[in-house]
């Protein structure tokens, strides 16, 4: 399993564990239904702890969560961007 | 420790839809006819006007002479045709400002009312200890709980646990004394509670209301994996008041080390899921250093968009228990002199959530809100936790329905003020059981309306 595929996987897990399914078209499916703001941060929460980052503020623009590509896309971006220490 | 301000003290987490949409009388394709909204509030501006629907929480502007015909169209009695080629007409109806003519917007207040719900979360204020670190000198509270014990730890929990399913998820605010001096009963709790709403497929986050003294980065970071995400800390201006307010139990200063551990919070952690509210419980004694106290915070955590400010006046709700303390507390008028010359330390996401739809009722008059003390006693408010007024019943042992179902309702009779109220949606006459006076607050909405009616992200242009 490469790096992208181990992302989309864990993210597939954590929108499950709020009930939250993700449909569409297979290159870029979004998510079904609405959500609120207490999905979103618990979310969030569990998207840094998987994968042990933090996301910005500016990575949160309005519809952060409607487009599970570009939620995958953010978190690869995070992984791959050297922190200060490195 | 707790300030003597009955409303807003805990409410950290609100829920709102991200994308917003329930029945409200908004696109109903059924229906061809309008009338304006109840609850439109129209604010003059120099180049045109701005409209608040205290209903949805929707702003809009419209500038120069495109504000006449908005104007008309939101203070017409008459109702008129849909026109889908006016495009004011359509972005109106879709924002809530006019509605659907058959729609009832009293009905729709009065069944909000009575089922006194407003959303589906399971919320409780956890108390894991009523022990305090700290001897704030207008603290209501009595320091008679200690920790929360195993037992009453495993109650909650199986609560919880038979509760979840009648819920969207849990939300939970850790309240105390001061809920870091029990940090074990947090975490014992909070990983039942991730593991309940997982198995159950239900969000779960959490809030709390701390001192700040203890809160450093490796804390927060702790917190955090157990979905603590909002964090209300208490700064009561610049140092030298704080410091003769927040003492701790020996009468030592503590401005020092929160403001440390808050700079060392922004600097650390950039997680965007952290919000923290810096609570200020104004006395008389800040009002004379308001200018220092801005440049404080404009110094140190206005640069942050994590950082939200909330103003509130110290004052007598009825739990004083020492009367020379009265001398420090402010009036309305003071509070109106804050909200004129500091208007836009009211204008942030924290604040206008209070200003939004349902922002202003209390936790303890919702019906899915409970407060469990330490020692497992079911209540609703925070501020009265010594009358059995508040008293519901004991985790685990007893509820009595009956009483909550009294202290529910607030019924709002026709001709009552609060009735045909512009800002009934806001706080449904349910912002404190002890009063049914319209709250200082609300009183000045206007003032702060008007400054986010300046700012792009808060309107709509039509």
């Amino acid at each position: 399993m490469n790096d992208r595929q181990y992302i989309e996987k864990g993210l597939y897990e954590i929108f499950n564990e709020v009930n939250i399914v993700v449909a569409g078209e297979d290159d870029y499916p979004v998510l079904n239904k609405e959500i609120d703001s207490i999905q979103l941060i618990s979310i969030i929460v569990e998207i840094e702890e998987k994968f042990n980052i933090e996301i910005p503020d500016e990575y949160l623009v309005a519809d952060f969560l409607y487009d599970f590509k570009h939620v995958a896309d953010v978190v690869e971006d995070i992984l791959n961007t050297p922190t200060p220490d490195e | 420790m707790k300030c003597l301000i009955p409303i807003w003290k805990v409410t950290l987490i609100t829920v709102y839809k991200i994308k917003k949409g329930r029945d409200t009388g908004i696109m109903n394709d059924n229906c061809k006819m309008l009338k304006p909204s109840l609850y439109n509030m129209l604010i003059s501006k120099t180049d045109g006007m701005a409209v608040y629907n205290t209903k949805t929480g929707h702003m809009i502007r419209s500038f120069d002479e495109r504000s006449s015909v908005v104007e008309q169209l939101l203070s017409s009695n008459n109702c008129f045709l849909v026109d889908e080629s006016n495009d004011a007409i359509v972005k109106l109806h879709k924002l809530g400002f006019l509605i659907d003519n058959q729609y009832d917007e009293l009905a729709e207040m009065e069944s909000i009312e009575k089922s006194a719900t407003f959303d589906n979360y399971l919320k409780l204020i956890i108390l894991p200890t009523e022990y305090c670190n700290f001897r704030c000198v207008y603290c209501y509270e009595h320091f008679k709980r200690g920790k929360m014990s195993e037992e009453i730890q495993k109650a909650i929990i199986q609560s919880v646990e038979e509760q979840i399913e009648d819920y969207d998820g849990l939300v939970v605010n850790w309240f105390g004394g001061e809920p870091l001096e029990a940090l074990d009963v947090i975490e014992n709790l909070s990983l039942a509670f991730i593991r309940i709403c997982k198995n159950h497929k239900k969000a779960y986050n959490a809030g709390i209301s701390t001192n700040g003294y203890n809160l450093t980065v490796e804390s927060v970071r702790f917190l955090k994996k157990l979905h603590v995400t909002e964090y209300q800390v208490t700064l009561d201006g610049i140092p030298a008041i704080h410091d003769m307010q927040r003492v701790l139990k020996d009468g030592s200063g503590t401005s020092e080390r929160i403001i440390e551990n808050l700079l060392n919070i922004k600097t650390k952690i950039k997680s965007s899921a952290i919000t923290i509210v810096l609570r200020t419980n104004f006395s008389k004694n800040l009002m004379i250093h308001l200018d220092e106290f801005e440049e404080l915070i404009d110094a140190n955590f206005s640069d942050d968009k994590r950082f939200n400010f909330f103003w509130q006046m110290v004052g007598d709700y009825g739990y004083v228990q020492d009367d020379t303390v009265r001398n420090i507390f402010g009036t309305k008028y003071d509070y109106f002199y804050l909200v004129q010359h500091f208007t836009k330390r009211f204008e942030n996401k924290y604040m206008s959530q209070l200003y939004g739809p349902v922002g202003s009722v209390c936790y303890a008059l919702k019906r899915n809100a409970f407060v469990i003390s330490s020692d497992g006693i079911i209540k609703k408010c925070t501020c009265d936790m010594e009358s059995q007024e508040n008293c519901f019943g004991e985790v685990g042992k007893y509820f009595d329905h009956d009483k909550h179902e009294i202290w529910l309702q607030r019924d709002i009779s026709t001709n009552s003020k609060c009735y045909s109220c512009i800002k009934r949606p806001i706080c449904h006459n349910k912002a404190c059981y002890r009063t049914k006076d319209c709250l200082p607050n609300l009183t000045y909405i206007q003032n702060v309306l008007n400054l986010m009616s300046e700012k792009e992200k808060y309107y709509t242009v039509i």
